[in-house]
């Protein structure tokens, strides 16, 4: 019993990441399968025995899928008079402000098992008009007609004043056997009645889904010789057992992807970076995300579908379509565009010879030389690079370049999009990108590391070990991670220091149940506030000890705020919105064998590329196994892995670190 | 030289104080890729912009946008979070550096405009501009518009229903600097506080804007810093240059021919209207006119459009119809020409007021062109949408927070049906983009409790593809007492149905007063409008409940499949009766609520379908040319221009005035401003800048002494 494992259930493949306990490590692949487990043991049983495993944690889209595939258990919705509609109506905007090509998504709940019940609390949690219990009994008569396997309540200021819900609940539970009875006081206790609202809904529909494939998934562990039942990628970058994740499915919708955040951590602390911005590039998306200070960078919220909210904490992780497999086209005014349309894995590229016709940013990497056509996927797969060539003829011709400068250009086009990307996600924060060192990683991602150091004026990138089986890999370094939030409102000179404590009482009593329930005693502690001016509708997040002074919390805020946005506004009070706790509970982590030192490598070959900004370079190309630790290497060169390939421009550097990571400077 | 030679001869001189004429190509990628960074700069500038502001109206309301412009004041990128502001902000820029002086501008100066009649909106929509200086060299403007929540004036939060001039509808600000050489002038903002309700939030507001402007100018250094100020200028160039082929051939698309739709306002709040819109559209190649010829004459109430406005709202149509993709900037005017007559209500002359013009009047312009391009391209529109804002605005004071407060609450409802699906439900109109005010906030923030938030059910105009459905929003005054306005339209004519879809149901605004039925408020005061109205007196217990209507239906209701049609019944969304008599669906009683009869169906939809409707018309108001003031305006701007414009040419103008005859400089070469400016601001200009004008003015008072 020695291994730690990580797991990454993706669409197309299962990976599996294991780390024996002297430093060893070993990647397997195998096709995923409908229900999760057969895909995770055969990847598994390739490279351990289940009954050597000590911990494994997987990142799963079950979660994900049956929200996408809308698989939810048929639910019914219980509101205060009025306000059924609200699933409905949701935040009214439209995600394209011009044109009529846009399927306004249908609601998470039928208007027919949308019902009201009379009585209301205000929003100072007082009660106004008590509970009609009649209309909750006729209510639950129509549910059960309707055959609901759950319900979701969300009354009006429930996040102030439970009590409605908590009745409703209990008469819905007595005259509904069998039925999961879900409250937003309890899933989702914030300001806000529609995220509420679909919070809470998703959160019913999903908790049957969700709860039988996890018990199936680890009933089959079990059987298969597991001795400890896994843990689950939560959406915030953290893990929780899979007891707990069947009760709490809507914090499993970004399970998969924030295994890569977590890596993300783990590499911050290894490589002694505390700032990095996450770029994960692979066939058919780029999807960025941060690590501020050593923690994954979060929101509040996250979207099933356009204003389908899910208000969970996630890890912030956006994309854009712009990835291997994105099409390249001229538009109708002469303007070079690559994606959002993408070939995916089938047909794919031009080169894979599988249908594809459309050139992609793939074809353009091979025909301006960046890829080798005889070494892809350490050359297991034969890239057809004549037929690659051919399908940017059309787009050379429009703009009269010459094929190679064509090919170049859609890879720069692809790198632009990318840098727009992470611009997005720093500067919505108010930050700035050249602070942060960039980690590329997904199987394009090292072709793009250096262009977009250029790009975005960043001066270090690095490319992890395995970095193109990173996601699989978080799971492993992943601690036990519980994130509250509750609505607090009120001027901080006005707040007392009782109210204070009890605020964040009742959080931390909740972390500590949560934490005990996941077998650990004494968890990490974080407790912070969400501070803006008065009026202003966007917080930013100052750490404050529960009997902390606030005044001070307040002080840092306007810091801060200057910081981010530039300037003060001394004349407006600072207002506190919510009080926040992280409980993290540390998980042992898998050590990680330092690469040798080796002599200086020759060069495995040569190769001419055209580069978009400086035209056509000799690069030699090295094998990255070859490559020992201190190495430094002076672009332009070439470095090759079976699974991926780092470009080292022009008057860039790269240099090799201890723990076999790549760290490319400008 | 003539005017026209003039301009040709000043755009291939195209440069304009302390900026030099670049001297380097660029490639299409690399044009390409700068014209992304130039539209992300502008997305920044909205980022910063949300995350400071104070209103609701900015943050919730997204009501504001943010813009690019290049050294002649030519909009190159847009980030339009409130497509209402779209081109009225070029033309503002234009108007500002007119006045101004291009001269006049220095690294750290920051201006702060809103007149409606210098190429603005509507007075809360305040701009701010700041030139973006590189290198000691302008580069162009950065300039952002944003909804303030109050701007003085008659009505609390604006939107008096019952204006008769811009005078009652707030403060009037010219083109003035804030901010000279980075120094701020603290009275100019003493000055504009002082003439509105809520200057704490509304300076937070104007912070944020300017933190905005300033982000702009950041970001664009740093793109000067990797690309060189040549290159950056050249881009600019290139991206509106893409944006014109992109606008072409969307235009070459669409049939030539000659296109006619009318539509109508219902009142203009003071007792008159119904108010026309005429448009005709001409296509011809990749070029296209409109022209509003036939609208009515411009109203004595809140609902005339201002020029820009109506500029504004025409590109708004076709950018829903044929250009959802293109990069809105400068390049996008050059292949459209709009003509609306001097005096009609969608180029008014002042100072008629024009509050509702953006939210009200906007939408069914939009509408309008939206039906003429129907005739040609019905595929790619829809059918009339709900029409309307329902713009409620009011205020007094808070006993329970011991505190004044202020609220405008603006109203999302049905979309118009297209040719392949039903029309949405519940969505912001075309001219506008914005989330709605959570009821938790709302009754956490002001004196009012929610009652409702509810579909309007019923109210999909029927088609073969249903309009979509409007929204029922129910508010319970809780202060003692407070004083409401409204500017809304859309209670009378409905919206329109296209090829055989019936219209959508019309809007309402209603007052319950306890133990009482509900009623329209023209019912409950003394009031000419049920739809615009000021000052109305609202007691603690009245619920007020706003409700928007569907959109038009498209096709044929009778062909719509009879299973929709019951499945909308199964969800409340139609009656029975309604099914029966719009759909020709037969439905009976079961276990589940209701199912087909199908044979009473087949019956019913046997029968010829009921001829449409008669539509009630009533008279809209004409288009009769100006009187009295107006006709004076129109008639002294005119004379001054042909005066001028008779005299202009190399030697006073290229030679001897320190303006060079360049349209950018001077209103006499601009090839708009006799299309909107008005006589007093003309002559001002004049007398201060033009050296024709003043001796002409000499010649004439020596002429006729009293003239003077």
């Amino acid at each position: 019993m020695s291994a730690i494992v990580g797991v990454d259930v993706g669409g197309t493949f299962t990976d599996v990441y294991v780390f024996e306990r002297e430093g060893t490590t070993h990647a397997a692949k195998a096709p995923s399968t409908p229900d999760a487990v057969s895909g995770v043991l055969a990847a598994l049983q390739q490279v351990v025995e289940p009954d050597e495993v000590e911990a494994l944690s997987f990142g799963s889209t079950i979660a994900t899928n049956a929200l996408i595939e809308r698989r939810l258990a048929r639910v019914g919705f219980l509101t205060t008079s009025g306000f059924r509609d609200v699933l409905e109506i949701r935040r009214l905007w439209r995600p394209h402000l011009f044109g009529h090509a846009w399927d306004r998504p249908a609601a998470v709940v039928p208007r027919r098992l949308r019902l009201e019940a009379a009585g209301r609390i205000d929003w100072r949690g007082r009660e106004v008009e008590p509970l009609t219990e009649g209309d909750v009994r006729s209510a639950a008569e129509s549910f059960a007609a309707a055959g609901v396997e759950a319900v979701a309540i969300a009354f009006l200021f429930s996040y102030l004043n439970p009590e409605h819900e908590r009745r409703a609940g209990q008469i819905l539970r007595e005259m509904l056997d069998g039925v999961h009875i879900v409250l937003s006081s309890d899933v989702n206790p914030e300001r806000g009645e529609y995220e509420r609202s679909s919070t809470t809904a998703i959160a019913a529909g999903l908790t049957p889904v969700v709860d039988r494939a996890l018990a199936a998934v680890e009933d089959r562990l079990r059987e298969a010789g597991l001795a400890r039942p896994p843990r689950v990628m939560k959406s915030n970058g953290g893990v929780m057992s899979i007891g707990a994740a069947r009760k709490r499915p809507v914090e499993l919708v970004k399970s998969g992807p924030a295994g890569g955040a977590s890596a993300g951590v783990f590499l911050s602390e290894r490589i002694g970076e505390p700032n990095l911005i996450l770029i994960d590039i692979g066939g058919t998306s780029a999807d960025a995300s941060l690590i501020i200070d050593g923690h994954p960078a979060r929101g509040d919220s996250d979207a099933l579908e356009w204003d389908i909210p899910i208000r969970v904490p996630v890890v912030d992780i956006r994309s854009v379509g712009a990835g291997g497999g994105s099409i390249a086209w001229l538009d109708p005014a002469g303007g070079l565009r690559v994606g959002p349309h993408s070939a995916g894995a089938v047909p794919g590229p031009v080169a894979y010879g599988a249908g594809g016709d459309q050139p992609t940013v793939t074809d353009a990497a091979l025909t301006c030389g960046l890829i080798d056509p005889s070494y892809f996927l350490g050359g297991r797969m034969r890239l057809d690079a004549d037929a690659a060539r051919a399908s940017l003829g059309p787009i050379a011709n429009g703009l009269g370049f010459s094929l190679e400068h064509a090919a170049a250009s859609v890879v720069h086009m692809a790198t632009v999009e990318m840098a727009a990307l992470v611009r997005h996600i720093t500067v919505d924060r108010g930050l700035d990108p050249r602070s942060f060192t960039l980690v590329a990683f997904g199987g394009a991602g090292p072709l793009f590391a250096g262009a977009l150091l250029d790009e975005l004026g960043i001066g270090r990138a690095v490319i992890p070990t395995g970095a193109a089986t990173l996601s699989a890999m978080g799971g492993a370094f992943a601690d036990v991670t519980f994130d509250y939030r509750r609505t607090e409102v009120g001027l901080v000179h006005d707040m007392t220091s009782t109210q204070m404590r009890d605020a964040f009482g009742e959080l931390l009593e909740r972390a500590r149940a949560d934490v005990r329930g996941e077998g650990f005693d004494q968890p990490e502690l974080r407790t912070s506030v969400d501070l803006r001016y008065a009026g202003q509708w966007h917080e930013i997040e100052i750490e404050l000890e529960p009997d902390g002074d606030l005044l001070d919390a307040a002080s840092r805020f306007e810091d801060e705020h200057e910081r981010l946005w530039g300037h003060r506004r001394p004349e407006d009070p600072v207002e506190l919105t919510a009080v926040r706790v992280r409980a993290t509970s540390r998980v042992p982590k898998p050590t990680v064998a330092e690469v040798a030192s080796l002599p200086a490598p020759a060069p495995k070959g040569r190769r001419t590329i055209t580069l978009f900004a400086s035209g056509e370079h000799d690069f030699p190309v090295f094998e990255r196994d070859r490559l020992g630790a201190g190495l430094a290497l002076a672009g332009p060169a070439i470095v090759e892995e079976p699974q991926t390939t780092t470009v080292i421009g022009p008057g860039q550097r790269l240099e090799v670190l201890t723990g076999g990571d790549l760290v490319l400077a400008r | 030289m003539t005017v026209n030679e003039l301009h040709a001869h000043d755009l291939a001189n195209a440069t304009t104080a302390r900026s030099r004429k670049p001297d380097v190509a660029l490639d299409p990628v690399l044009a390409r890729v700068l014209g992304r960074g130039l539209e992300s700069i502008c997305m920044e500038m909205g980022s910063a912009m949300i995350a400071t502001a104070v209103s609701a109206v900015f943050v919730e309301g997204r009501d504001f946008s943010c813009a690019l412009l290049d050294d002649r004041a030519e909009l190159v990128a847009t980030a339009n979070f409130d497509p209402s502001h779209l081109s009225a902000m070029a033309l503002t820029a234009e108007y500002a550096l007119i006045e101004l002086g291009w001269e006049s501008l220095a690294e750290g100066d920051v201006i702060v405009v809103n007149d409606p009649y210098r190429g603005g909106g509507h007075l809360p929509d305040i701009c701010v501009i700041r030139p973006m200086f590189a290198e000691g060299e302008l580069l162009g403007l950065a300039m952002n518009r944003g909804h303030h929540i109050d701007v003085g004036g008659m009505a609390v939060a604006g939107f008096p229903g019952t204006a008769r001039s811009i005078f009652q509808e707030g403060v009037r600000i010219p083109p003035v600097k804030w901010f000279e050489a980075g120094v701020e002038r603290q009275q100019v903002m003493d000055l504009l506080l002082l003439n509105v309700r809520f200057p704490r939030e509304q300076l937070g507001d104007f912070r944020a804007q300017l933190a905005s402007c300033i982000t702009a100018e950041q970001r664009i250094r740093d793109l000067v810093a990797r690309h060189g100020i040549d290159r950056v200028k050249v881009a600019m160039h290139e991206t509106k240059a893409y944006s014109e082929r992109l606008m072409r051939a969307a235009i070459s698309s669409i049939p030539d021919g000659r296109y006619v739709f009318a539509d109508v306002m219902d009142d203009d709040g003071v007792g008159n209207g119904p108010y026309r819109i005429a448009v005709e559209l001409s296509v011809a190649g990749d070029e296209v006119t409109v022209d509003f010829t036939g609208t009515s004459a411009q109203a004595q109430g809140p609902i005339n459009s201002s020029y820009g406005n109506t500029l504004g709202s025409v590109f708004n149509a076709f950018l829903h119809t044929f250009g959802a993709e293109i990069p809105f900037n400068h390049g996008c005017f050059r292949p459209v020409a709009v003509s609306a007559p001097r005096g009609c209500f969608l180029n008014p002359i002042p100072p008629a007021p024009v509050f509702g013009g953006v939210t009200e009047t906007s939408i069914r312009v939009i509408d309008a062109v939206a039906g003429a391009l129907a005739q040609v391209v019905p595929e790619r529109v829809s059918a009339g949408c709900y029409g309307t804002c329902i713009n409620f605005a009011g205020g007094g004071w808070d006993e329970e927070r011991n505190a004044a407060f202020g609220v405008y609450f603006f109203q999302e409802g049905g979309w118009g049906a297209t040719a392949w699906r039903d029309g949405w439900n519940s969505v912001p109109n075309p001219t506008s983009n914005f989330n709605d005010y959570p009821a938790e906030v709302v009754e956490s923030t002001l004196p009012v409790r929610c009652r409702e938030v509810a579909l309007n059910e019923g109210s999909g105009g029927p088609g073969e593809y249903r309009g979509g459905l409007g929204t029922r929003r129910t508010y319970e005054i809780l202060a003692e007492h407070c004083e409401v306005n409204a500017l809304g339209d859309r209670f009378d004519a409905p919206p329109f149905g296209l090829r055989g879809g019936q219209p959508g149901a019309p809007a309402r605004l209603l007052l319950e007063q306890p133990g009482r039925a509900p009623l329209p408020f023209d019912q409950v005061f003394e009031m000419r409008s049920p739809s615009k109205f000021s000052g109305a007196e609202l007691q603690r217990g009245d619920r007020v409940s706003m409700i928007t209507g569907g959109g038009g239906g498209f096709g044929e209701p009778w062909r719509r499949p009879p299973e929709r049609v019951l499945q909308d019944v199964r969800e409340g969304l139609l009656s029975v009766a309604d099914a029966r008599r719009d759909y020709a669906v037969a439905l009976e009683p079961d276990a589940d609520g209701w199912r087909l009869d199908g044979a009473e169906t087949d019956l019913l939809r046997s029968q010829p379908p009921p001829a449409p409707a008669e539509e009630r018309v009533r008279d809209a108001v004409p288009p009769t040319t100006p009187s009295g003031r107006e006709a004076d305006d129109v008639q002294r701007a005119r004379a001054l221009m042909d005066r001028v414009r008779a005299r202009v040419g190399p030697d006073p103008c290229l030679n001897a005035c320190a303006k060079r005859g360049d349209p950018v400089r001077c209103p006499f070469h601009h090839p708009m401003a006799a299309s909107f400016w008005d006589a007093d601001s003309l002559e001002r200009w004049a007398m201060r800048n033009c050296q024709i004008a003043r001796g002409d003015r000499q010649q004439r008072s020596a002429k006729d002494p009293a003239r003077t």
